[in-house]
C-alpha cells in the first residue's frame, strides 16, 4: 500500500466512534479506488474538526467546500 | 543499539484535555515541554464529551463545593478518596473560570455569567434536590475545551510531537522515571524522550470491550506502559456502562428513546422489563435495565444468529413522532444497525463508556506505589485513578477531573523539576532494550496470530465474561480465557513489515497495551466478591446485611493489580477529607 494511502488510513482514526465506524467501512471498500489526487483531497478533508465532519457525514449539515462534497457523499454511502 | 535521544524538562504522553491542561502549567512556567500524541490534539477523544463540566459556581441558584463533594462521594459508592474529591470540588470553580479566560465559549445567562444546567446525581444541600451545576458549550463542550486548551499551548510554545506513539516508560534502577521511548508513525523511527518529569494522560481503554462508545484510539497505551514498567493498576474492575448501545457498533441510543415509548424485547418478542421492574418497566434506572438485558441474553433469550443482543422497539410509535422527536436516532439506527426503526426494532446491548480505575495517583497527580510517590512520574485524566470516581463516576465529573488533575499534576511537576539538578541521569541500556526487543519481535515473528482476530477474541471475552452484570463462574472462566489470549497477543504477527506509516504495526502495539488492561479488569473483578457501584455480581445480591450487595466490612478498599504474576494487593480508601468531616458511609440510594 502506498505511503500516502497509509497516512490517510491513520488520519481516519478520529476522536468520535461514529466517524471511526464510517471510515472503517470507507477504507475497506473505497480507499483502494482513490487516485493520488483524491487521496490528497481526502487528507485536506480530514483536517476538519470531528464535530463538523460528523455533521456532514451524518447528513445534518451540508459540507460547504465544493471539492469535498463528493468524498463526503462517498463516506456517507459507505 | 543506538537510539536517538531528545531532552526536555517535561514530557507528556497524550494531548486530550488532561495532557493539554498540564502542558499549559509547564510551558507557562518557562519549562521545555514535549507533548506526544497519536493523533492531532483536537481530535482526541475528549471531543466526544457533550454534557458539560461541573462546578459549584452557583450562578443560577445557591450551590457549594461541599454539596458537590457529597454527591461525588455518594456517586462513587464510597470508594472514592475523600481528600482527592474535596480537592477536586473545591478547585472546580477556579479551573472553570480559568478556562473561560482561555477563551472557552461557555453558554451564558442574560447577566453574562456562565449558564448552568441540572445533571443526574448533582444535588443541593447534601442530596436534597437537583441543582444546576453543569457548565457547557452547547452540545460540544469537549470540543470547545480542546480548542481553548490547544490554543493556549500554542501561545505558550509547548512542543507537540503529533503522530508519535509512546512505546514504554523508562525507569532507573531505583524506580525513578526517566522519560519514555516513542515511535514516529511516519517513519517507524524510535527516539528516547528524556525528561525530569513524565506525565501520562493517555485516556481510557474502553476498546477492551466488544461494545464500547470509545473511539478506536482509546487503547489504554499509558496503562499498558505503566503495567509493563511494574506500576500497579488501581480499581480496574470498575467500568461505567450505558444500557443501549447499537449492537456491534457501540454508538449510543439515548435514554430519550425509551422516554418516548421505546420498548425492550427479547427473542420471543416479550417486553421483558415488565418482569424486572413492574412499575418503571423500560424506564427503570440504567443499571436495572442493563442487568435485565444481560440476564435475558445469558438465559438464551437474546436475539440474532448469536443470540447476543436484545431489541429496542419503536415500530409502534407514529412515524411522525419518530421523525420529529427522534430524528437523530433514526439516522443512527439506519447507519449503524442497518435498520429503519420505523419498520423494525434496533439491536442493542449494554455498552462500555468510561473507565473509573487507572494508574494510582494522589491529588497532586503523583503516581503512588507502596504509599510513596514514584519520583518523576505523574498521571491525570481517565488513565489515572486519583481516585475521585471510585466505583461509579458522576456525569460531568470527567471533564472536571481532567481540568483539575491536569492542572494539579502540571503544578507539582513544575515544583519537582525546579528541585532537580540540571543534568539528566543516564538511562540504563537494559530499559531501552526491553522496549526495542518488544517492538522488534513484530519484524521477526513467524506463524503468529492475526492482530484483528486476537483483539476481537479479547473484546468478546471481556464483554461476555466481565460485562455490566457479572457471574462467579463466568468471571473464573474469563480469567483463564484472557490469560490464554495474552499468550496469543505475545505472538501476534504482522505481514506488512514496512517502516513508512505501518498502521498494522501500530495496531499490534496497541493490542499489547489493551491486553494488560483486560487482564487487570478481569482478575480484579473476579477477586472482588461484593457488588459496588458499576461492579455488580449476581452472587452479591441486595440483602439487609449488605444493601445492594455492598460489603464495607471486607471490600471498602482499592484493588491494585500488578502485571508480574497477576498479583493483587489492596489499599485502604481515604475516608478523611482535607478540611471537612468525613462523609459517612450509607446506602447509595437516589
Amino acid at each position: 500500500m502506498s505511503a500516502l494511502k497509509e497516512r490517510v488510513k491513520w488520519r481516519t482514526r478520529r476522536g468520535l466512534l461514529e466517524l471511526d465506524i464510517y471510515f472503517t467501512r470507507f477504507n475497506q471498500t473505497q480507499l483502494d479506488g482513490l487516485s493520488d489526487s483524491e487521496l490528497e483531497t481526502l487528507l485536506d478533508l480530514l483536517e476538519t474538526d470531528d464535530i463538523e465532519l460528523w455533521n456532514w457525514v451524518g447528513g445534518r449539515e451540508e459540507c460547504p467546500v465544493e471539492e469535498w462534497k463528493g468524498l463526503v457523499a462517498a463516506i456517507r454511502r459507505s | 543499539m543506538n537510539v536517538a535521544k531528545r531532552s526536555f524538562d517535561a514530557v507528556i504522553v497524550g494531548a486530550g484535555g488532561a495532557g493539554l491542561r498540564a502542558a499549559i502549567q509547564l510551558s507557562e512556567a518557562g519549562l521545555k515541554t514535549a507533548v506526544l500524541s497519536k493523533v492531532f490534539p483536537t481530535r482526541s477523544h475528549t471531543v466526544a464529551a457533550q454534557g458539560g463540566v461541573s462546578a459549584s459556581l452557583g450562578n443560577s441558584e445557591p450551590d457549594h463545593w461541599h454539596w458537590h463533594m457529597y454527591d461525588t462521594v455518594k456517586g462513587s459508592d464510597w470508594l472514592g478518596d475523600q481528600d482527592a474529591i474535596e480537592f477536586m470540588c473545591r478547585q472546580a470553580p477556579d479551573v472553570v473560570v480559568e478556562l473561560e479566560h482561555y477563551g472557552m465559549p461557555f453558554d451564558r445567562l442574560d447577566s453574562g455569567k456562565i449558564y448552568q444546567r441540572p445533571f443526574g446525581g448533582h444535588m443541593s444541600n447534601f442530596g436534597d434536590k437537583p441543582v444546576r451545576r453543569a457548565c457547557a458549550a452547547a452540545d460540544r463542550t469537549g470540543h470547545a475545551m480542546l480548542h481553548a486548551l490547544y490554543q493556549r499551548n500554542v501561545r505558550a510554545n509547548t512542543q507537540f510531537f503529533v503522530e508519535w506513539m509512546a512505546l514504554d516508560l523508562l525507569r532507573a534502577a531505583d524506580g525513578r522515571v526517566l522519560g519514555v521511548i516513542a515511535m514516529e508513525m511516519e517513519t517507524s523511527e524510535i527516539t528516547v524522550f528524556q525528561a525530569k518529569a513524565t506525565l501520562f494522560a493517555t485516556g481510557g481503554a474502553g476498546r477492551i470491550f466488544a461494545s464500547s462508545t470509545n473511539a478506536f484510539i482509546n487503547t489504554g497505551d499509558g496503562l499498558g506502559m505503566a503495567a509493563r514498567a511494574g506500576i500497579p493498576l488501581e480499581d480496574m474492575e470498575f467500568w461505567q456502562f450505558h444500557p443501549t448501545g447499537v449492537a456491534g457498533a457501540g454508538v449510543l441510543i439515548t435514554e430519550g428513546v425509551r422516554g418516548e415509548g421505546g420498548i425492550l424485547r427479547n427473542s420471543s418478542g416479550e417486553r421483558f422489563m415488565e418482569r424486572y421492574a413492574p412499575n418503571a418497566k423500560d424506564l427503570a434506572s440504567r443499571d436495572v435495565v442493563s442487568r435485565a438485558m444481560v440476564t435475558e441474553i445469558n438465559e438464551g433469550r437474546g436475539c440474532g444468529p448469536n443470540k447476543d443482543h436484545v431489541l429496542l422497539d419503536i415500530t409502534h410509535l407514529d412515524p411522525a413522532v419518530i421523525m420529529s422527536r427522534l430524528p437523530g436516532i433514526r439516522e443512527i439506527s439506519i447507519q449503524f444497525a442497518n435498520v429503519d426503526p420505523i419498520k423494525a426494532p434496533i439491536p442493542v446491548v449494554p455498552t462500555c463508556h468510561y473507565q473509573m480505575g487507572g494508574i494510582p495517583t494522589n491529588y497532586r497527580g503523583e503516581v503512588v506505589v507502596d504509599n510513596k510517590p514514584v519520583a518523576g512520574f505523574y498521571a491525570a485524566g481517565e488513565c489515572a485513578c486519583a481516585s475521585v470516581h471510585g466505583a461509579n463516576r458522576l456525569g460531568t465529573n470527567s471533564l472536571l477531573d481532567l481540568l483539575v488533575f491536569g492542572k494539579s499534576s502540571g503544578e507539582h511537576m513544575v515544583e519537582f523539576i525546579r528541585s532537580e539538578p540540571n543534568a539528566l541521569p543516564d538511562i540504563p541500556e537494559a530499559e531501552i532494550d526491553r522496549s526495542l526487543v518488544r517492538v522488534n519481535r513484530l519484524d521477526t515473528q513467524k506463524n503468529g496470530a492475526n492482530v484483528h482476530e486476537t483483539r476481537a477474541a479479547m473484546q468478546r471475552t471481556m464483554q461476555n465474561h466481565c460485562g455490566v452484570f457479572r457471574f462467579k463462574n463466568m468471571l473464573e472462566q474469563g480469567a483463564a480465557k484472557i490469560l490464554e489470549i495474552e499468550q496469543q497477543v505475545q505472538q501476534v504477527e504482522i505481514k506488512d513489515k514496512s517502516k513508512v506509516w505501518n498502521t498494522a504495526r501500530l495496531e499490534a502495539l496497541e493490542v499489547e497495551n489493551l491486553i494488560e488492561v483486560a487482564k487487570a479488569t478481569m482478575i480484579s473483578a473476579n477477586a472482588r466478591t461484593e457488588s459496588r457501584g458499576a461492579h455488580v455480581r449476581d452472587d452479591a445480591p441486595d440483602t439487609p446485611q449488605h444493601p445492594d450487595g455492598r460489603d464495607d466490612e471486607n471490600w471498602l478498599k482499592h484493588t491494585l493489580w500488578y502485571r508480574d504474576g497477576n498479583r493483587l494487593d489492596y489499599k485502604p480508601v481515604t475516608l478523611t477529607p482535607l478540611t471537612v468531616e468525613t462523609i459517612a458511609l450509607k446506602k447509595r440510594a437516589y
